[in-house]
């Protein structure tokens, strides 16, 4: 066998062996690298309340509502299998909105509702002119290329 | 919360980030230019010297 | 002379090819850059914030491909020792780096506006930067070792690294599909494209225009180690003559 031909087998091993090294690696952060739980994971994981944690999902259609006091909003989170309500004091980023995406730092209160210190917008991987954006929504169906 | 982003504040990030892209790509590229013009006159330079039979002659730094 | 065989026909091909690499991705980027700024209309949603995109996809499929191909050339360096891929993963390395480092930096500018944060450890971002520290390490390994005096080829470590460091790519590639990200999930997959043709457009121009300015630094990068190749072979013969 020449040294060239031992020299590939040792990489093409070498290759495999870092490949499931890295794949195996991976799906063992797969809960750790989260950036933030769902609804449906918190509700069927064991919450401890007031243990800091990140919350992610849609703003559930007319769930927004402002307090007296301007500041604070309520709405609620879901993500289609559970909701939990969210209380949240401060300004929102312009993208915040029902329908939309959103991810709350913050904690579970005793009573299940959770309560954000801050809140960051989450948008999804549709672009289109605005005059797209307008038209009903089964028509807002991304080109097919 | 308006679910849009409006205004002609946002103006101001879009031109960062082109006038980033820009100052560093041309950053990279004029540095990658100088670097492979001064490099090719060297050895050209000591190509033609060395055929002459003389010492190479230009600085070789 | 089988060292430089390699070189003198990769220059005959490279030195004629670099300008008009060069000038069509300079042509391209401009206009791309100028139709993304002007012609084409804002998001829905994100408004002229999503103009931004324009430079930021092409920086992130460079900083990516940009390993890759650094990968390529370190099995090419380990298992056929040709001539030419230490040379190429060498002239890789900055551009690769420099996408890489924009691609953070755009992404960052992004972020504000949007989502409300320049920075947040989603698995995206956080594997992007590491990406930025892999070239990083890559360019310390190989700056001024052994093998650059010698021709430019790569150590086995440095090859090697270039290897391991490919597991990344896949995971960056991956990452808002597998965890929970603050970033969306891919716009362009192979099914097709969720960014409508009106804004699409402008996009493949900067893409094509940054791939071929990336491939004009690399072929000036390799360019100028073969030359100061040259110049090291020269001298040695020089002072060979004089002994």
């Amino acid at each position: 066998m020449k040294a060239k031909h031992q020299r590939l087998i040792l990489a093409a091993f070498a290759l495999v062996g870092v490949a499931g090294a890295g794949v195996l690696g991976a799906s063992a952060l797969r809960d750790e690298a989260a950036y933030f739980r769902t609804p449906a994971e918190v509700k069927a994981g064991k919450t401890i309340v007031n243990e800091p944690m990140r919350l992610g999902g849609m703003v559930a259609a007319g769930s927004i509502k402002r307090q007296a006091d301007g500041l604070t909003i309520d709405f609620v989170a879901t993500d289609g299998k559970a909701s939990i309500p969210v209380q949240f004091t401060g300004i929102v980023p312009d993208l915040f909105a029902e329908n939309s995406g959103m991810v709350a730092d913050g904690r579970m209160r005793a009573d299940g509702v959770f309560v954000a210190d801050r809140i960051l917008a989450k948008h999804d991987e549709r672009y289109m002119p605005p005059q797209m954006g307008d038209m009903p929504k089964d028509m807002k169906v991304a080109p097919k290329v | 919360m308006t679910g849009v982003i409006s205004g002609s504040g946002q103006w101001a990030y879009v031109v960062a980030a082109y006038a980033l892209t820009a100052l560093l790509t041309g950053a990279v590229l004029w540095a990658s230019w100088r670097a492979m013009a001064k490099a090719e006159k060297r050895s050209d330079a000591l190509r033609t010297d060395g055929r002459r039979g003389g010492a190479p002659r230009g600085d070789p730094k | 002379m089988h060292a430089y065989a390699n070189p003198t026909r990769f220059l005959a091909i490279a030195k004629p090819l670099t300008p008009w690499l060069l000038g069509v991705g300079l042509l391209l980027v401009l206009g791309g850059a100028f139709a993304g700024l002007t012609m084409v209309p804002g998001d829905y949603k994100q408004g002229e914030t999503a103009r931004i995109l324009y430079v930021h996809v092409p920086s992130a499929w460079l900083g990516m491909g940009g390993w890759t191909s650094l990968a390529v050339a370190g099995l090419v360096q380990l298992v056929w020792r040709h001539p030419l891929s230490g040379i190429a993963a060498r002239a890789i390395a900055v551009p690769g780096m420099l996408f890489t480092a924009l691609c953070l930096a755009t992404g960052s500018i992004w972020g504000k506006p949007t989502w409300g944060t320049w920075w947040e450890w989603d698995g995206r971002m956080t594997s992007m930067l590491v990406l930025l520290f892999l070239y990083a390490g890559f360019i310390a390994l190989t700056n001024g070792d052994e093998g650059q005096r010698q021709g430019g080829s790569l150590s086995r470590g440095a090859a090697i690294y270039a290897l391991v460091g490919a597991i990344n790519i896949p995971i960056i590639n991956r990452s808002v599909v597998w965890w929970n990200s603050l970033h969306q999930g891919p716009s362009i997959t192979l099914g097709g494209s969720s960014i409508d043709k009106a804004l699409l457009w402008p996009l493949g121009l900067t893409l094509l225009g940054f791939s071929l300015l990336f491939g004009a630094i690399v072929l000036m990068r390799m360019r100028r180690i073969i030359a100061d190749n040259r110049v090291a072979a020269r001298l040695r013969r020089l002072a060979d003559e004089e002994d």
